[in-house]
């Protein structure tokens, strides 16, 4: 019976850390965009929000390789495909990153290109000397780097796996998985308040 | 608004991922992808974005 650990069939264990060290990255910027939301009392703007729908959509990828890696148990089943090989499964969730950070990088380069005048104070508090959207057009650099080598090597990387997801990994899911719903209770509380005191108006 | 329904698109995506669901998962990462996309091009072209 093969174990969580036994992935030593093509990338071993450098295949399988990989999409959890990328999924664990990813939730990084997003815990800290809570942060200056909530701690520092500074609500995003639309573009803010859109580049943080973009390190989502980039975290599905490893996501995607994570949760797909056979696993007859965790499958629903309605679900009538059969697993996807090793190299498919590899490289179509990092083609989903790849996707995703294209987008996202054109919105922080758009939200850079609106502040770059000359003494422009910019949107938000500077982290760390830099503003959240000039962070997060690195941020989306390092996704497209990092995707690209991954798909590069795909051939090498990527882990035959078969067997129990570890706690690790059920653990990285859940962190991301947290961020996702939060993401959508806060943006749609904020919605729906917004709408309410619209109607409060009238 | 929009905004909250690409979210919620995001977690349908997240638990089709989780669930096995791969053709669904598909299917809503290109409407996410898609309605990014559009989101930000309207935001773009839009006389609003000026005032930021």
């Amino acid at each position: 019976m093969p174990s969580a650990t036994d992935h030593s069939a093509n990338g071993g264990r450098l295949g399988w850390m990989l999409p959890h060290f990328f999924l664990g990255a990813i939730s990084v910027p997003l815990l800290a965009a809570f942060w200056v939301e909530f701690i520092w009392q500074e609500a995003p703007c639309t573009l803010c929000l859109l580049q943080r729908m973009c390190m989502l959509l980039a975290g599905m990828g490893p996501l995607w390789i994570l949760s797909q890696q056979a696993d007859p148990s965790r499958v629903a089943p309605l679900a009538p495909l059969a697993p996807l090989a090793p190299l498919a499964l590899w490289s179509r969730g990092f083609g989903i990153s790849v996707l995703a950070g294209a987008l996202g990088l054109s919105i922080a380069l758009r939200q850079i290109l609106l502040h770059i005048l000359p003494d422009d104070p910019g949107f938000g508090s500077p982290v760390l000397g830099y503003h959240l959207y000039s962070w997060a057009f690195g941020i989306f650099v390092l996704v497209l780097l990092c995707s690209g080598g991954c798909l590069l090597f795909a051939q090498t990387l990527a882990p035959a796996t078969v067997g129990k997801k570890s706690k690790i990994t059920w653990a990285t899911i859940g962190l991301f998985g947290a961020l996702i719903f939060a993401n959508t209770l806060v943006v749609s509380y904020k919605a729906m308040a917004a709408g309410l005191a619209a109607g409060d108006l009238q | 608004m929009i905004e909250a329904g690409i979210f919620f698109l995001l977690t349908i995506l997240f638990l089709a991922l989780v669930r096995g669901y791969r053709t669904l998962a598909v299917v809503v990462f290109l409407l996410c992808f898609t309605f990014i996309l559009f989101d930000f091009l309207y935001h773009a072209t839009s006389p609003l974005s000026l005032s930021l």
